[in-house]
């Protein structure tokens, strides 16, 4: 009986790949371009990953798996690794890519807890390396960052948790509501960063805020923060739980016979899976976003605007747009920006000389990291959209208000919850 | 201000009982069985997306896809106990919990491979919204209602089988000794298998009203089950009706603790916990 030992195994797979070599034509005289992509693929951010495979699949058709870098044709190859939703792993990933892979460049996306250590690996290991969607205070100023300095090798393209709270505000104040707010903010790192920025935002700008307390997740009974904004008459409510948390509060609200005007679910409702599974009671929860497929843009890579964007991720998957399909896309567009205009492609610093320099219209919008508001991260546009029912899905979002996002044009006026 | 607090309590008393039955199949094989599972909560969970398949896609009445449900999980764990757990159970603690933990690892990936990254939910109408009001301030949800009833009626049937049958003294006898059992000829293989068969229908029932309690996702199996091994241990090992006890005990604390504020949620259930775990190290009804 032939048994498969380790190093059999190990053995056969290493003489198939010295064949493979050495049967290819000897022509390939410029060397593959590798950019990492650290992806929460699985845990508790997958969410998150939803459009990357669509994405990944439409950059490989528009260009071929093929780069233009001074005139000169590279192959690329997009490293793609699961870090699991889990900061140490996120760090490992990195880590493998920068020294296992040897990649060029690094790119990942989601929420701090994974964006930071990737970033901080490429920090410092000296791989240039580009970020988006997580919240800029937390990646700038929770990785030590001093804005007079800022970082050598790592940018970051995304929304401030500061215009994140003014949006909510503006979108509260074009509503016939009383000036009293509810926080559901949890005990995490968002919650209480972000939490305590919006309360004090919303103070400013003359609400009355009503605060139980930061909680610890996960939460099986909502009965004391309910009877908290019972007793405060609150009106309008700003939740930071994850969707099933949110969920069960929102059931639980309709259980003790609560519901506030206004619902801003962060974190929850971003998602259509959450909302769906609302059912009757998702219409008007409300929320800021990074991107709609209202955005006035326009792909660099594959030359769709954000609407054939939706369109055709919609076709391909049978699922409306997320936020992470323009954002990602952005992200693989201005990657592949930098690396054709990196004058020495095998130096590190020339790459990262380039994603400095980077003046670049995405379907995300204009990114330039000389633009701030920190060293080395560019701001993007936060639309503020609203859940209504639709025919083509069960619910679809429309732009309700655009303060901070003025290039974004409104599709609807903003309802109340229960109408 | 009286009847807020009246509401947490009852609002505690209720979650309690959601609690204990997340809990009692968890207190059948560690406290009878001396078998810590710890693919629990991951268990719970892939019968939740079987249930959500049978509502959801295949459009079966819900009351009719939970007996399915039930049945179909009882099944499973049996199979599972007689070609699996049967090999690894007499080797000590050690290979129980590396094997409960694949178990878990297997069904997190699978599901997340076959459903996505989708939170899901099985839709029951108003029931999860609906409530009766006794006064302004007190309100009883149904679900929660039913699910407390369930808690209650599961560990009935549990306890009457363990301790007034026949074969829940042979299985305990097992659990004991399973080396005098099988010297006395009782066939301990078979007999676990049942007893698998019995956490596979608590299983079963506590998939059923998670579904439609709130969204789970691939995973979720892990995130309650502290709070289960914090209830079973509490009640004290063998001891169903304390595992009912303990439950009620911990979801009590933590909406009186939440009520003060809300941050004191869950760490008010823990001191509870640790509290009477000084005054009765083994539990408030331990059995052996």
């Amino acid at each position: 009986m032939r048994t498969y030992t380790r190093r059999r195994i190990l053995g056969t797979a290493i003489s198939s790949v010295a064949a493979t070599t050495l049967a290819a034509p000897a022509i390939a005289a410029s060397r593959k371009i590798k950019i990492g992509l650290a992806t929460p693929a699985s845990g508790q951010m997958a969410a998150f990953h939803q459009p990357v495979p669509f994405i990944l699949d439409q950059i490989q058709a528009a260009t071929g798996g093929k780069i233009d870098i001074g005139g000169k044709m590279h192959e690329i190859e997009i490293v793609v690794k699961d870090h699991q939703s889990s900061p140490n792993r996120a760090s490992e990933v990195a880590q493998e890519m920068i020294l296992g892979d040897g990649v060029d460049i690094v790119t990942s996306f989601s929420a701090p807890e994974t964006v930071n250590p990737v970033s901080d690996q490429c920090e410092l290991n000296g791989v240039p390396s580009i970020s988006c969607v997580c919240p800029m205070e937390p990646w700038f100023f929770g990785r030590g960052g001093d804005p007079a300095v800022g970082f050598d090798w790592t940018f970051h393209f995304s929304f401030t948790g500061d215009d994140y709270g003014r949006s909510i505000v503006s979108f509260w104040d074009k509503l016939p509501i009383d000036k009293v707010a509810g926080g559901l903010w949890p005990n995490d790192a968002d919650g209480r960063i972000l939490g305590d920025i919006w309360g004090g935002l919303l103070k400013e700008s003359g609400y009355q805020v009503v605060d139980p307390g930061r909680f610890d997740l996960p939460v099986s009974n909502y009965a004391a923060q309910i009877a908290a904004f019972k007793i405060g008459d609150v009106n309008a409510i700003s939740s930071l739980a994850p969707g099933p948390e949110f969920v069960l509060f929102w059931s639980q609200c309709q259980q003790q016979g609560y519901l506030p005007k206004a619902m801003v679910a962060s974190k929850s409702c971003e998602f259509a899976d959450v909302q769906y599974s609302l059912g009757e009671r998702a219409a008007g929860i409300a929320n800021p976003i990074l991107w709609t497929e209202y955005h006035p843009y326009q792909s660099g890579l594959t030359g769709q605007t954000a609407g054939e964007l939706a369109e055709d991720y919609a076709a391909s998957t049978g699922r409306q747009w997320e936020q992470t399909l323009g954002h990602v896309h952005a992200l693989m567009e201005i990657t592949f920006d930098a690396l054709r205009r990196a004058e020495d492609i095998d130096s590190p610093d020339s790459i990262r000389d380039a994603i400095a320099a980077s003046k670049y219209q995405s379907v995300a919008g204009p990114i330039d990291f000389s633009s701030g508001p920190f060293p080395n991260t560019s701001k993007t546009d936060l639309a503020f959209v609203q859940w209504v029912k639709s025919d083509k899905f069960p619910y679809v979002r429309e732009v309700v208000d655009n303060s901070f996002a003025p290039s974004v044009e409104l599709t609807a006026e903003p309802i109340l919850i229960g109408g | 201000m009286t009847s807020i607090w009246l509401n947490q309590i009852i609002q505690g008393i209720l979650v309690g009982g959601l609690y204990a039955l997340y809990a009692s199949g968890l207190s059948l094989s560690v406290g009878i069985l001396r078998f810590v599972n710890i693919a629990h909560g991951d268990l719970i969970i892939l019968a939740c997306f079987a249930q959500f398949l049978f509502v959801v896609v295949f459009g079966i009445p819900p009351v009719l896809a939970a007996c399915v449900l039930v049945v179909v999980c009882a099944i499973v764990a049996w199979l599972m106990q007689k070609y699996l757990l049967d090999r690894i159970l007499h080797h000590g603690i050690m290979p129980t919990v590396l094997v409960t933990f694949g178990i878990s690892i297997c069904i997190q990936n699978s599901l997340l491979g076959v459903f996505d990254a989708d939170s899901r939910k099985v839709p029951a109408g108003d029931l999860d919204i609906a409530s009766v009001a006794l006064t302004d301030d007190v309100f009883i949800g149904v679900l929660p209602m039913l699910i407390f009833l369930s808690a209650v009626a599961l560990i009935f049937v549990l306890n009457y089988f363990l301790f007034s049958t026949q074969i829940g003294t042979r299985i305990r006898a097992v659990a004991e000794n399973p080396d005098t059992a099988n010297l006395m000829g009782l066939p301990t293989g078979r007999l676990y298998a049942v007893s698998m068969a019995m956490v596979g229908v608590s299983i079963g029932l506590t998939a059923v009203f998670l579904s439609i309690w709130t969204n789970f996702d691939a995973s979720a199996g892990q995130s309650r089950l502290l709070i289960a091994f914090e209830v079973v241990v509490l009640g004290g090992l063998g001891s169903l009706w304390g595992t009912l006890i303990g439950g009620i005990i911990l979801g009590v604390a933590q909406a009186v603790g939440a009520q003060f504020d809300a941050g004191w949620q869950a760490l008010s259930g823990h001191i509870v916990f640790l509290a009477i775990f000084l005054v009765r190290p083994r539990g408030l009804f331990p059995r052996d």
